[in-house]
């Protein structure tokens, strides 16, 4: 293979890309911007967790994608009394009805887990006991069944959805839970005139189902060559300065960042920063990540692996604003090329 | 790039180096040593080669220069990941990336990857170089005129011969162990100070050491009979002060003026009546007895010294005046010896005898053979009669012939030695006149008058707009026509003279603004109406006479 034969892939990575996101346009009206945060997810491996009002479209967006790829979906509603079982499966007893005696035996019932884009809808309102197995199959897909560790099938791809407002009644994902998602997206309220959009399409007929785009080897592909996507070294210190600066012990750390936050983001976080810069590459069809690829990712990255301080919390400072600090404090470039550049 | 960037760090460190070259320029200027203000521009030099050592110390890394050129092409970090894939191993991927980073190098224009080559601290340069061709171009300021705070001013290279005459002490007989230890310190000082005068040392501490010179040889001249010794010494001046042969000694000797006494002593015995110098022995003897009765041993000792000069001057002056009137008898006459005879009687002086003496030998070696075998015979004839000789015995002696008699003559015309106190008396007289003399010569002025300019040559004052010459010459004066000694009396039990200078009102009740000179010497202190006769104000005469005189017995 030749680099121009590398460029064509590239190229048509990112018009699959491309075309998938217009698919999910024909259904999903604006939230260009989440939509696009889902891709990188997807393209990068990592899962996502949706945190926006009832009414955005969050499940329908998660709907349009499982649609518009030819994976298989299922859909988890969390609910209080939701048990692991409901979400993992369970070993059940089948009777063979045939037989003169009563044989059975054990079989299993694959969960809602099983499947390769799981919808965790409200996933803040199960219990704890039950969100740590999804844990476990976001962590390693693989879920363990009666002591029997089952593989997921590839790609897996979670996409949980949460709402902020009605928080009664809910358990907040804990840290370590948050962690394992790659990209936090927030789902804005939509525009006047995508709302007008949306009241066109919804109050009309029912619109037209956008159709396979990608299939599971494509995703698969796509995943293999995010992970090929070249990253500079002053790239990677860029973001790692990032998260550095996020940790409120760090002397370089902002003051808002000081002030605000009882933990910065940690390893993780910095993976996730350049895994999702990659797919940001990826998408756009670039073999390599630039220091904009980084900002671009760092909010959702970042967002739900800054732990407030109380007088964070108690002053109302928002994690995104933290990061926008960080942002604006860390350079990308040495200073003096900085300097230099800009002029 | 990397060219541009250290230029523009050279022209930095060239802005700042002739920045800082207008300080010294300044200082150059201030301090008027114009030659040396160009010379500060070499500091824009020297900056300049700093700021290419600093331009190669932080020259960029490639990566630095990758990372610019993507931030200046807005490539995405495209030349900055190709520079690095390029020294990993090749693969498909990274050889995609080295070829988007050449279509980016290839399609960016060269302008957009030039670095500013001038900066807003460039601009100092050429107002420093303004700055340092006004300040090359001003004229230096001229030199104060620095005047030296008194006595701050040196001397040096001196050759003061004055202090020639002070060191001669340390060879002047003392008259103790003490005397000699203080004449040696004295000599010694003296030939220090002749060493750092030629060196140099200050004015001031010149003319210290001068003066420590003079109150040194004037405590010694009054040395005699001083402290606890003064009772002595004033006990044999009273003593000498009972026979009027003895009267003038007295005065000189309570004057430490031992040079004089020695004189009115020469004079006493030269004195024709043989009693004169009887009673001067007498007084002598008397003075050098409650001399040392009174604890002045060393007043006794002079007075001793005196007597026995006395009585050796006596024989030479009687010896003298025989042999001038054998020869008179003998028919040899000379009117030099007869006049030099009138004036030994007259002044009684050590020069008269010496005249004396040399007119007889003159005449003696004019005499025939006739008259020399008269004189002869006359001698003889004195011989054989009986005459008393110093020491008062009997003279049995042959009269001397012709030859011998010339010698003898010799032996009188010459210097008659002074006393020792008399001798040491003169040393320390030229020693103080070597210390005037090496005053002199440190003020600038020399022994004959002249200055130390020489010539007087000089500019004239600021109000001499006429031209001519101001050259000129003083007539060097003699300095020994200008010197004097003061034959009087020191303390005559008179109070000493003194004026009194005064602020005093004019009118009474006034505030004393009035410059006013109370001379009040004017008036004798027993003088009737003194207090009318003097300077004080009318308003106050009435209350001084009534103080002096508060019964008005004088009016």
């Amino acid at each position: 293979m030749t680099s121009d034969d590398f460029d064509a892939r590239l190229h048509a990575a990112a018009e699959s890309v491309k075309r998938l996101k217009e698919a999910i346009a024909k259904v999903v009206v604006g939230q260009h911007a989440v939509v696009d945060q889902v891709m990188w997810a997807l393209v990068a491996g990592g899962h996502v967790l949706l945190e926006g009002a009832p009414g955005l479209g969050k499940t329908l967006l998660v709907r349009t994608l499982s649609e518009c790829l030819d994976l298989h979906f299922s859909r988890i509603q969390f609910t209080p009394d939701l048990m692991p079982s409901d979400v993992v499966g369970t070993n059940v007893l089948v009777m063979d009805a045939t037989a003169r005696a009563a044989h059975g035996a054990f079989a299993l019932s694959k969960g809602p887990i099983f499947g390769q884009i799981v919808l965790a809808d409200e996933i803040n309102r199960a219990t704890p006991k039950t969100q740590s197995a999804l844990l476990e199959a976001m962590a390693e897909h693989a879920v363990t069944i009666a002591g029997t560790r089952h593989a997921l099938d590839e790609p897996f791809f979670v996409l949980a959805t949460e709402n902020p407002i009605e928080m009664e009644g809910t358990y907040p994902l804990p840290e370590a839970q948050l962690d394992r998602f790659l990209l936090k997206i927030a789902v804005p309220n939509p525009s006047e005139d995508d709302l007008c959009e949306v009241l066109a399409r919804t109050t009309g007929r029912a619109p037209e189902a956008p159709g396979r785009v990608m299939g599971r080897s494509d995703v698969m592909g796509l995943r293999t060559m995010c992970r090929d996507v070249a990253i500079a070294e002053p790239v990677v210190r860029y973001a790692a300065r990032l998260v550095r600066a996020s940790d409120p012990n760090e002397k370089d750390a902002p003051e808002l960042a000081r002030r605000a936050l009882r933990f910065g983001a940690g390893v993780r976080g910095a993976q996730s920063l350049v895994l999702a810069a990659k797919a940001v590459a990826l998408c756009e069809g670039r073999p390599h990540v630039s220091f904009a690829d980084i900002a671009k990712v760092a909010k959702p990255a970042l967002r739900h692996r800054l732990i407030r301080s109380f007088e964070g919390e108690a002053d109302g400072v928002e994690t995104d604003a933290v990061v926008d600090t960080l942002l604006a404090g860390v350079s990308p470039r040495p200073e003096r090329v900085a300097a230099e550049g800009s002029a | 790039m990397r060219r541009r960037l250290a230029l523009r760090t050279a022209m930095t460190g060239a802005a700042i180096g002739l920045a800082i070259a207008v300080l010294p320029a300044c200082v150059a200027w201030k301090v008027r040593r114009g030659e040396l203000r160009p010379y500060a521009a070499l500091l824009g030099v020297a900056g300049a080669l700093g700021g290419l050592a600093v331009a190669r110390r932080r020259r960029w890394s490639d990566g630095e220069v990758a990372l610019f050129l993507d931030a200046r092409f807005g490539s995405h970090e495209t030349i900055t990941t190709a520079l690095q894939v390029s020294r990993e191993a090749p693969s498909v991927a990274h050889a995609a990336i080295v070829a988007r980073a050449a279509h980016v190098l290839s399609r960016g224009a060269m302008s957009t990857t030039k670095t500013r080559l001038l900066s807003p601290i460039h601009s100092l340069a050429p107002l420093a170089l303004l700055t340092l061709a006004v300040v090359a171009r001003v004229p230096v300021p001229s030199a104060p005129v620095s005047v030296a705070p008194p006595g701050e001013a040196k001397v040096a290279h001196i050759e003061a011969e004055g202090l020639e005459k002070i060191a001669t002490l340390a060879r002047v007989e003392a008259r103790d162990d003490e005397q000699r230890e203080r004449l040696a310190k004295i000599a010694r000082d003296a030939g220090a100070l002749k060493e750092k005068l030629r060196v140099g040392l200050a004015k001031r501490d010149a003319q210290d050491q001068i003066a420590r010179l003079r109150e040194a040889l004037d405590h010694e001249r009054l040395s005699l009979g001083d402290g606890e010794k003064r009772a002595g010494l004033d006990s044999a001046v009273s003593q000498l002060e009972h026979a009027a042969q003895t009267q003038t000694a007295a005065r000189a000797l309570g004057d430490h003026d031992l040079q004089s006494m020695d004189a009115a002593m020469e004079r006493v015995a030269s004195s024709r009546e043989k009693r004169d110098r009887a009673l001067a022995d007498e007084a002598l003897r008397n003075a050098a007895s409650a001399a040392a009765q009174a604890g002045a041993a060393d007043v006794a000792k002079a007075l001793e010294g005196e007597r026995k000069l006395l009585a050796k001057r006596g024989a030479r002056i009687d010896a003298l005046r025989e042999l001038a009137r054998a020869m008179r008898d003998a028919g040899v006459r000379s009117d030099d010896a007869e006049r030099a005879l009138d004036s030994l009687d007259r002044e009684g002086s050590d020069e008269a005898a010496r005249a004396l003496a040399q007119s007889l030998e003159e005449a003696l070696s004019k005499l025939t053979p006739e008259e020399r075998q008269r004189l002869a015979e006359k001698l003889a004839k004195q011989a054989k009669e009986p005459r008393t000789t110093k020491s008062g015995g009997a003279s049995t002696s042959p009269p001397p012939d012709a030859k011998e008699l010339e010698e003898q003559l010799r032996a009188l015309a010459k210097d008659d030695a002074p006393s020792d106190e008399a001798a040491r008396d003169a040393a320390l007289d030229r020693a103080s006149q070597g210390a005037s003399e090496t005053e002199a010569a440190i003020d600038g002025r020399n022994g004959n008058g002249a200055t130390a300019n020489g010539d007087g040559a000089g500019t004239g004052g600021s109000h001499d707009f006429e031209t001519g010459s101001h050259r000129g010459r003083t007539d060097p004066i003699a300095g020994d026509t200008l010197k004097s000694r003061a034959h009087a009396a020191m303390n005559a039990g008179n109070a000493m003279p003194s004026s009194v200078t005064t602020f005093a009102p004019g009118r009474a009740g006034d505030v004393a603004t009035a410059l006013a000179t109370g001379d009040l010497r004017a008036a004798a202190p027993n003088q009737l109406d003194a207090v009318e006769k003097s300077d004080v104000p009318e308003e106050y005469r009435e209350h001084v006479r009534q103080y002096f005189n508060p019964k008005g017995t004088t009016r």
